[in-house]
């Protein structure tokens, strides 16, 4: 449509050139012929002054013409302005040419006589055949180039109004036929934010109207099924809310049967370490039993000496002192031993550097009596150099604990076959202490079990399933070390590591 | 006369007595003023669409001063003179040179003032004597014989070079020349002889210097040959005795203003005039002296005047 227009502007404005350019043809000769006919007798007769005053009256009528020429035949040319006038011996080149023909000519030139570009009108005089000159008339162009400019303004404003027009007659065609899909697209996208109020108000015959009734009815659908997932969501939430009460309830009844299983729990813990310590006790006592057998006998053996030296007479005062003696020495051995037995069971209150060596030599001291009486072979191989740092009473305890179960073990074979290996040795940065019975091992499938509270293999009375619980809290827990067992070809070892440390400034015992 | 007219003529006596005394209301025609113009002498009006239009734009102007005005264009100058000598006329407007040939009749019946007509950049106009420099012209002995050119009713111009042939050579222009070549305008005198259609021409100064300003090279062809004084003046108006000054108030205001207004800046292009100016009678008194030594010259010579053909 602009390309119509455009072009129509084109031709239009060409037209309208080209009649301007005929108006002023049309103007300059008829002002040049009406020259000529009035100055055609002065030119014959040569009255130039009429010429003159003639030419300068025209001009002064008509500000349009900037300059007219009156030719004669011998080439002398009268130039009248508004202003001025002269007399020209010679015209510029392309004027004098266009005076050459016998009829009219006109064109747009630029010459000397003139600044600017003029339409030039050239026209023959020619009076009774003869020719005897020539009129020439300049015509401004200002008022040609006015019309032009107005034109041109015109045009452009007519192919601002028309491109306007088309601009706004587009938007308004395409409001029309995009604005109902931009409404559709719009309300989609309020409906896929939630609004699912949503509806478009587009009412027409054509397949939008169509597409926005189906619209309409998917969103009522989906307000519909909305509804009911609400409904159904606050169903779920108050089963939720029910369910999460009841789970609340339950972690609630959890939480007091937790707390009340662990009351209970440390109360076991409280009865296990009660029981550990009877238990620790009773070892004590049948440990104390068994070093007290022996200065007991003697001592039933001195009392009875003392009534046999009564009976034959033989109590003298030498024999009661040195039964007294005898029996003073036994009470002070017996004694010793039950102020071993108190130290060794009293804890160390802070950890301190010691030998293994001292807390294993205190451990046998105290199993020396039993193991003798059970005929068990002890064979050690102890580096003596080797101390750590920790619980050294502790210590012992796990020590006695693993040489007491290997005891009871021990009891099951053959006095021959009875053995424990005790090593000690350095290995890489750690102190080992590996302690080796020849019973035959653990069961395999106990092994791991060995070492869980209240888990024992003896016979019930003999054994509180605590000790080795004990001994391996006491070495990984308070000592930072590891307490393990495995089986060997003849029986169960029992290995503990612990970080060495330097033997440094830790007495002998 | 019975009673009751005598009462009814006395009441149209107060009646009228009112009406006079009363001041007339705006817009209302408070004179009407006539004013005669003499054709011979004033190129400017020969044309009767200018008399119209002229008469057009004065009354209209003057009407704007609530004074009613009409114009009598005469051809003889006697007439007009006689007319206004008889009050016929408020205003007589003519070429100097009737004024000066007929003050004695005029000035008895006229007002002391005299209101003229500038063309030139100066009030007062000189004339002057243009040869071609080629036409061998020295004097103005030797225009005798040659083509001379002159505004036809340029009588100014004429009482110049007859003054001028009096004085050198004791005769009139019309003995020592014969007939002048009369031109329709001053500026047509001047390009005649330019253009060799004649060998001199007398034209006001000011026309000289005109033409020569559109053409420069008018003044290498031509030379002065003889100027008269500064003291021309090319028409006068003179208002009757009788006139009422409130005629002569309006038309004084109606010439002070006529570069104001659209129409009288047309009366100004009309007569192709600068403008018009009140002078007094000593204004023009060398004029006057001028034309008297001429009459003397005349007379001492035996010259009939032959200036205009309009008869004193």
């Amino acid at each position: 449509m602009m390309s119509i227009v455009a072009i129509f502007v084109l031709s239009h404005v060409r037209e309208q050139r080209d009649a301007l350019i005929d108006v002023m043809h049309s103007k300059s000769r008829t002002v040049a012929k009406s020259i000529a006919l009035v100055t055609s007798d002065a030119m014959v007769t040569e009255d130039y002054s009429f010429i003159v005053e003639h030419t300068q009256s025209v001009l002064q009528d008509n500000d349009e013409f900037v300059y007219i020429l009156v030719t004669k035949r011998n080439g002398d040319t009268i130039r009248a302005t508004a202003e001025a006038w002269n007399v020209m011996a010679e015209l510029p080149e392309n004027v004098a040419k266009m005076q050459k023909n016998r009829e009219d000519v006109s064109e747009i030139i630029q010459s000397s006589l003139y600044p600017e570009a003029v339409y030039h009108m050239s026209y023959p005089v020619i009076f009774s055949g003869i020719e005897w000159g020539w009129v020439a008339i300049g015509l401004s162009l200002d008022r040609y180039h006015e019309r032009l400019d107005v034109l041109y303004r015109d045009s452009a404003i007519l192919l601002g109004m028309v491109l306007f027009a088309s601009i706004l007659f587009s938007y308004i065609l395409a409001r029309w036929l995009v604005g109902p899909i931009v409404e559709l697209n719009l309300a989609a996208k309020r409906v896929s934010s939630g609004d699912l109020s949503t509806r478009v108000d587009v009412n027409s015959a054509d397949e939008i109207g169509e597409l926005a009734g189906s619209f309409n009815a998917m969103v009522e659908a989906l307000e519909d099924s909305n509804r009911t997932m609400r409904s159904y969501n606050v169903e779920l939430e108050r089963r939720v809310e029910e369910r999460t009460e009841a789970l609340n309830r339950l972690n609630r009844e959890l939480d007091t049967r937790v707390k009340s299983e662990s009351l209970k729990r440390a109360e076991q813990e409280r009865m296990l370490i009660q029981q550990s310590r009877f238990a620790a006790m009773g070892e004590m006592i049948g440990n104390i039993a068994h070093q007290w057998r022996q200065p007991l006998n003697a001592i039933a053996l001195l009392l009875q000496n003392i009534q046999f030296a009564h009976e034959f007479g033989k109590l003298d005062k030498e024999f009661i002192e040195r039964s007294v003696e005898k029996g003073q020495r036994l009470t002070t051995t017996m004694s010793q031993t039950i102020d071993d037995f108190r130290n060794f069971f009293k804890p160390n209150r802070a950890q301190e550097a010691f030998r293994i060596s001292d807390a294993l030599n205190t451990a046998f001291e105290i199993m020396r009596s039993a193991l003798e009486n059970h005929g068990i072979m002890i064979v050690t191989e102890v580096d003596e150099e080797l101390c750590v740092i920790g619980f050294p009473n502790e210590f012992s305890q796990v020590l006695l604990n693993i040489l007491n179960n290997a005891k009871d073990a021990l009891d099951t074979q053959e006095e021959t076959m009875r053995r424990i290996d005790v090593r000690v040795f350095a290995k890489g940065e750690d102190a080992r202490i590996e302690i080796e019975d020849s019973a035959g091992g653990i069961p395999e499938g106990i092994i791991e079990k060995v070492f869980d509270p209240y888990f024992t293999t003896k016979d019930e009375g003999k054994g509180t399933g605590i000790g080795l619980y004990m001994s391996k809290m006491i070495i990984e827990t308070n000592m930072h070390g590891r307490l393990d067992v495995r089986n060997t070809p003849t029986g169960a070892l029992f290995s503990i590591s612990m970080k060495r440390e330097s033997c440094e400034g830790v007495e002998d015992a | 006369m019975s009673r009751g007219r005598k009462v009814g003529y006395f009441c149209s006596m107060i009646l009228a007595g009112t009406l006079m005394a009363a001041p007339p209301p705006d817009g209302e025609i408070v004179y009407k003023a006539s004013m005669g113009y003499l054709k011979d002498g004033m190129q400017h009006i020969r044309q009767k669409d200018v008399r119209l239009a002229l008469e057009l734009w004065i009354g209209e102007l003057m009407k704007e001063k609530r004074i009613e005005t009409s114009i009598v264009y005469y051809d003889d100058a006697a007439q007009s003179i006689e007319k206004f000598r008889r009050f016929g006329h408020d205003m007589l407007m003519v070429n100097a040179y009737f004024y000066l040939r007929d003050e004695a009749l005029i000035d008895p019946v006229a007002y002391p003032s005299f209101w003229v007509i500038q063309h030139g950049l100066q009030p007062y106009e000189q004339a002057v004597v243009m040869v071609r420099r080629d036409a061998a012209i020295g004097s103005v002995a030797d225009l005798k014989g040659k083509r001379v050119s002159m505004r036809e009713d340029n009588y100014m111009g004429r009482l110049f070079l007859d003054r001028e042939m009096l004085q050198a050579l004791h005769r009139s222009q019309s003995e020592v020349i014969g007939e002048i070549e009369a031109t329709e305008n001053h500026s047509r005198a001047l390009l005649q002889t330019y253009f060799g259609k004649s060998d001199a021409c007398v034209v006001p100064r000011y026309v000289v210097d005109v033409v020569t300003e559109m053409n420069p090279a008018v003044s290498r062809e031509l030379v002065p040959l003889a100027e008269s004084p500064r003291i021309f003046i090319p028409y006068i108006g003179v208002f009757h005795r009788r006139t009422s000054d409130t005629m002569i108030t309006a038309y004084t205001d109606f010439v002070r203003e006529l570069s104001a207004t659209e129409k009288g800046r047309n009366i100004l292009s009309l007569f192709k005039m600068q403008g018009m100016y009140e002078v007094s009678t000593e204004s023009i008194e060398p004029m006057r002296q001028y034309y008297r030594e001429y009459q003397v010259l005349r007379k001492r010579y035996g010259v009939p005047e032959t200036i205009s053909r309009s008869a004193p």
